[in-house]
């Protein structure tokens, strides 16, 4: 068999053979010959295998130099992307350095900026040191100085053949003029990025940075090109096999982006005093909070209170029991605990707890599908009765929409219902949302539809709640100066309990963030905004406000001193001389011409005899120093100008003109305790037996005008303002003098009853009801401008849409917008701030109103910036906490009314009097703050610059 | 004998068959063996380098993804900041008491040393995690040819980690002027008279941050490394 197999094999061979050899024979004559072909054929195939392998070698390299090819494109891209972000945070660096008064940077301004020109015209510009500890190595002039002098200190810098070898300014060519600025680029060298290129031959990746003005004069554009492999003998990237740097060539990344040198402030809110937010409020952005003194009785730099406490005992057994898994397992510090996170999740109920509380199944589930249990999802499984998903709101508020019609769930507070439900308005993010009458936002019965259904169709304003509303009590980050440590010592170890409610921060940063610096909380106090009311101030520059009261009343202005309201008709303008007697106006009005100050608060400081204006319009008035006015059922159209005293640093500026009742008396009268030098008969005879022993501690008396003034002209009530507007409309901004010191008594504004604060007439759109266009501009950067004045907007009980029991007043209606400035403000009712709050009083004890008389009194932390509704158990002395209210006729009631006007005379500790009405109270209100950095600031806030990176803008080249 | 038999004898009266084609085929079939083996072993050196150019690609990959893990985050504990304790013992660089692994990570230098790899393990006593991991934190799961996840036999099943590949994750700081200048954990800069310079605190140093992606096989006994990527946090 093998024989034949053998055989069998060569048959072939052997018929070629002769076949070939045939051929042969032919041409040998019969002669048989053999010429291996065998062999030649197996040498074809070698040479088709070994082309083959060939090929396959050739394949397999050009994969590898593939893989390396990548590999260098890959390193030379995370070397552009270093660049870019060293480029942006030297950008930043740079534009943080100047500090501008002007509000906003436009196209000539950034201009000037960038190249170091600006003018007086752009207000002042301060120059910063170098935010990299060095010292500047050229003058710095404008941002591209700075930018040069900056990455002057870079060094490991590589000395390559066509590229810079030191930073600099530069006219580029060739490039469009309108798209680029066409000259003060700058330029870095070329920098390694981890190699030590002085090493001889050192080939390491780098990257090179261009930074390049835009012509719109506010944007820079970055182009960063990394480099994979070069040095100063060229690269080390072989191209095509060579094997030598001569034939090497770079590999290199370009990226580009574009950054916005804007001015625009960095919380929603930032304070140095406490920041205090309460039930039935929200931020929708970060607190800054640069109060530091935490050793302090309530000397909490931010306390929040939950949005969902206090509506069912069930509930806040749950809540309860949830914040004490939090304290104990929440790792991150949100108030939030992830059902799928190992530790987090521990602080959850078991099922056996949950049975033994007669909790249901699922009370502790993520009703929103977002990961997380908070709050919020707790609140929806509790009212989510028929377990479908919604908590359908009240007939009131689900009337009009695709849920009108279903069983109501949660009807314990339309107010809250209001604020979750119309959290986030603009749900599909395209820049469209609210009601298509702007009132209506604020506003629990819309009358107007929806600017935007496509929000409405994603759970905002729909009469349920549920996992569309994206609540968040804060939506943002919390930023404290002081540290965790020193806050948590302060308060036996822990403040977790002082911090209620879910907290959202951004991706990828934490809720909390302690120890920040000035760079992220700025120090402003009053001089920052000393000249930012310039602008406003300019156009209340209607007609005298002596003559707007005389207009109003249809009489003279020389009879404005003698003039006495008769009141005959109630719904005319009315004044009331604050000289007149009280009894006389009493019987006009039934009410008193004096009033304790803070208003309607169980714990008052002053009493004010108040000038009553009533039923009045006013347009761009100044308020007259001194005036103190009662404004009732008034209207302010455009920009109202407070004047007050400014030089009030004296240590009793306070109690000059202080008042009290005598025991005895019905009537305020002025207080006459000693306060000064000037008190003593020391003063003007020198005997020292004509004063008390202690006469050298009392304080000098004040000095006002330039005069030193003693006995009654020292009356600092009548160089200051102390007003409050009851009832009113403001249409436009309130702007005030800026006084030196913070004096919480003499300066201050009080919005009480129905107030209503925008910026156009919700009754009348005629340009007569509303400020002029031409103070837009103006207007919209501020509502409020009152540096050093203590504000409160809204009464400790505002009248709310949701109170829905007789003879409640009209429901107060507050939309602020803008910078919002105050020395201390406190916010309750029913209001909106779309914009940013600054504040500016910082309380030390033993400084300003802490110190009397020589003496230091107070607390720091009673000094506070309060949204929503506290109580002297938290820290705000003047309020009322709802919660401890007593209950008469089956509600909460705020005291009793003794003259009919609907506002408690008596407060609810003491008992009924006889004839009088309890007052009941109104509800929570509900309060959200909504930081919109786009919006424009006023001129003269001293705030360093920001670099805004335009994501839309980034761009990979080759 | 059998081989023999169809083999002219040069002296023998049986005509000349072709006496040669046994040493034609011989050499044939050994210029064709070379031939072969040179197209195998370049066929094995094809797929070696294939295997190596998608490895790499793979090593890229997972570098990206530790990068775009960390783009966001800050570079030390936001809340309390990187510091010296009372006893000199450095706190804010390791990770969180609390925190599982890179989901919780809230700042970069909470990954220092840590391996991710398919062998790993949670906690970080033993310095490995679970992993390779993408851009969100979660392990990557091995993919068959068909595009299926690999389930492990478990009950319930889990997902086959992307096996054999390991990122190891080193951050360290560097000098502020100088991206080749490395300094301790805990290093601090003093001011500097001659430059202006006011001192550099514990936590503002730039931080460089490394992957090194390395690769094992089934047969192979030790890791490899296929790639590395390093940027710079300023």
């Amino acid at each position: 068999m093998p024989g034949r197999m053998i055989n069998t094999l060569s048959v072939p061979f052997r018929t070629l053979s002769r076949r070939r050899a045939g051929r042969a024979e032919l041409a040998k004559g019969g002669k048989l010959s053999r010429r291996g072909v065998a062999s030649i054929l197996a040498m074809m195939f070698l040479v088709m295998f070994g082309s083959l392998s060939v090929a396959m070698a050739v394949a397999s390299q050009g994969n590898l130099r593939t893989a390396e090819t990548h590999l260098h494109v890959v390193k030379a891209m995370s070397a552009a992307e270093t660049g870019m972000a060293i480029a942006q945070q030297q950008l930043s660096n740079a534009i943080a350095r100047f500090v501008a008064s002007k509000g906003t940077v436009d196209g000539g301004f950034g201009g000037r900026l960038w190249t170091g020109t600006t003018t007086g015209a752009d207000g002042t510009v301060t120059i910063l040191q170098a935010r990299n500890g060095r010292t500047d190595s050229i003058v710095v002039r404008g941002i591209a100085d700075a930018l040069v002098s900056a990455h002057s200190a870079d060094q490991n810098l590589v000395l390559a053949a066509g590229f810079p070898t030191n930073p600099g300014t530069f006219t580029p060519s060739g490039v469009d003029g309108t798209v680029y600025k066409l000259d003060t680029w700058v330029r870095t060298a070329l920098t390694g990025l981890e190699s030590d290129m002085s090493v001889s031959g050192a080939k390491g990746s780098a990257y090179q940075i261009t930074y390049a003005p835009l012509a719109n004069g506010t944007d820079v554009r970055i182009i960063v090109t990394g480099y994979s492999s070069v040095g100063t003998s060229g690269s080390g990237y072989l191209y095509r096999g060579a094997t030598s740097d001569t034939s090497a060539r770079l590999v290199g990344r370009t990226i580009q982006q574009d950054v916005r040198i804007a001015k625009r402030p960095k919380q929603a809110m930032l304070s140095p005093s406490r920041i205090m937010i309460g039930k039935n409020v929200d931020v929708i952005g970060s607190l800054g909070a640069r109060y530091t003194d935490v050793t302090r009785t309530n000397g909490d730099p931010i306390q929040t209170k939950s949005d969902f406490s206090g509506l069912n005992n069930t509930l806040d057994a749950k809540l309860a029991r949830f914040r004490a898994g939090c304290r104990t397992y929440d790792v991150d510090g949100d108030n939030r605990l992830r059902v799928n996170h190992p530790t987090e999740s521990q602080g959850l109920p078991g099922a056996a707890e949950m049975t033994a509380n007669g909790w249901p199944t699922g009370a502790f589930s993520d009703a929103t599908h977002d990961g997380y249990v908070d709050e919020f999802d707790i609140f929806l499984n509790h009212y989510d009765t028929n377990h479908d998903g919604d908590v359908v709101l009240s007939t009131l508020l689900s009337a009009g929409t695709v849920n009108a019609g279903r069983t109501p769930e949660f009807t314990a507070d339309d107010d809250l219902a209001v604020l979750l439900d119309g959290a986030n308005p603009d749900r599909n993010q395209n820049g469209v949302f609210g009601f298509t009458n702007a009132q209506d936002n604020n506003r629990i019965v819309p009358i107007s539809a929806p600017r935007d259904p496509g929000d409405r169709a994603l759970g905002w304003r729909d009469g349920v709640l549920n996992y569309k509303d994206q609540y968040a009590k804060v939506r943002g980050r919390m930023i404290f100066q002081t540290s965790s440590s020193s806050w948590a010592a302060a308060r036996g170890g822990s403040f977790g309990s002082l911090l209620e409610g879910p907290y959202v921060p951004p991706a990828g940063d934490t809720a909390t963030r302690f120890g920040a610096g000035t760079d992220e909380l700025p120090p402003l106090d009053q001089s920052s905004f000393t000249a930012a009311g310039a602008s406003l101030q300019a156009i209340a520059n209607g007609s005298a406000f002596s003559t707007q009261v005389a207009a109003n009343l249809g009489v003279a202005v020389g009879t404005l001193p003698t003039y006495t309201e008769l009141a005959t008709n109630l719904t005319r303008p009315m004044y009331f001389r604050p000289d007149l007697a009280d009894s006389y106006v009493v019987s006009k009005i039934g009410q008193h011409i004096w009033e304790r100050m803070p208003f309607n608060s169980p714990s008052f400081a002053d009493y004010y005899y108040r000038p009553r204006y009533q039923n009045m319009t006013f347009r761009s008035v100044q308020i007259p120093m001194g005036t103190n006015a009662l404004f009732v059922n008034c209207t302010f159209i455009g920009v109202t100008f407070v004047r007050s005293y400014i030089d009030n640093t004296h240590t009793n500026w306070s109690l000059y003109g202080q008042m009290s009742i005598p025991s005895g008396q019905t009537l305020p009268t002025y207080n006459t305790a000693p306060l000064d030098k000037s008190d003593f008969l020391r003063y003007t005879t020198g005997n020292v037996t004509d004063g008390p022993s202690n006469y050298t501690s009392f304080p000098d008396p004040p000095i006002i005008n330039g005069a030193t003034v003693t006995g009654s002209a020292r009356n600092t009530k009548l160089y200051s303002n102390n007003i409050r507007f009851h009832d009113c409309l403001i249409v436009g901004s309130i702007v005030g003098d800026t006084p030196t010191a913070y004096t919480n008594i003499r300066n201050k504004l009080q919005f009480t009853g129905s107030t209503r604060f925008s910026s156009t007439n919700p009754d009348d759109s005629s340009p007569a009801a509303n400020p002029a266009a031409s103070d837009m501009t103006e207007i919209n950067k501020s509502s409020l401008m009152m540096p050093n004045y203590s504000v409160d907007v809204g009464s400790f009980d505002a009248p709310t849409d949701a109170y829905t029991g007789g003879g409640a007043p009209a429901a107060q209606n507050v939309q602020l917008r803008g910078s919002i400035v105050a020395g201390v403000l406190d916010i309750r009712g029913n209001a909106r701030v779309d914009g940013a709050l600054f504040m500016t009083f910082a309380p030390v004890y033993g400084q300003g109103p802490m110190l009397q008389n020589g003496n230091a009194v107070g607390n720091p932390a009673n000094f506070n910036c309060t949204l929503g509704y506290f109580g002297p158990n938290d820290g705000d002395g003047e309020a009322t906490d709802p919660n401890t209210l007593p209950i008469v006729g089956g509600q909460r009631i705020v005291g009793y009314d003794t003259d009919g006007d609907g506002i408690p005379d008596v407060d609810s500790t003491q008992p009924q009097p006889g004839g009088s009405t309890p007052i009941p109270f109104y509800g929570y209100g509900r309060v959200t703050i909504n930081y919109d950095p786009t919006i424009p600031m006023p001129d003269g806030i001293p705030l360093p610059l920001s670099a805004v990176p335009l994501t839309l803008t980034y761009r990979e080249g080759k | 004998m059998t081989l023999r038999s169809p083999i002219p004898h040069p002296t023998s009266r049986i005509p000349r068959r072709g006496g040669f084609t046994l040493i034609e085929t011989a050499l044939a079939t050994v210029i064709i063996g070379v031939g072969v083996l040179a197209l195998v072993d370049s066929q094995r050196a094809f797929l070696s380098s294939n295997s190596f150019s998608s490895q790499t690609a793979t090593a890229n990959y997972l570098a990206n993804e530790i990068r775009e893990l960390t783009r966001r985050l800050p570079k030390h504990d936001p809340v309390n900041g990187l510091f010296l304790d009372a006893s000199n013992t450095l706190r804010g660089w390791t990770p969180r008491t609390g925190d599982t692994g890179p989901q919780d990570f809230a700042y970069i230098t909470a990954f220092d040393n840590l391996l991710f790899r398919s062998s790993g393990t949670a906690g970080f006593a033993d310095g490995d995690l679970p992993g390779p991991i993408d851009a969100f934190g979660t392990v990557i799961p091995d993919i068959d040819g068909n595009g299926n996840v690999r389930m492990n036999t478990a009950t319930p099943a889990a997902p086959i980690p992307l096996a054999g590949w390991t990122q190891e994750v080193h951050v360290v700081k560097v000098d502020p002027f100088n991206n080749s200048r490395t300094y301790a954990n805990s290093a601090t800069l003093p001011p500097d008279g001659s430059t202006g310079f006011t001192g550099l605190a514990i936590d503002k140093f730039p931080l460089r941050v490394t992957v090194i992606v390395k690769y094992r096989g089934p047969f192979d006994s030790t890791d490899v490394e296929m790639g590395r990527s390093s940027w710079i946090v300023p």
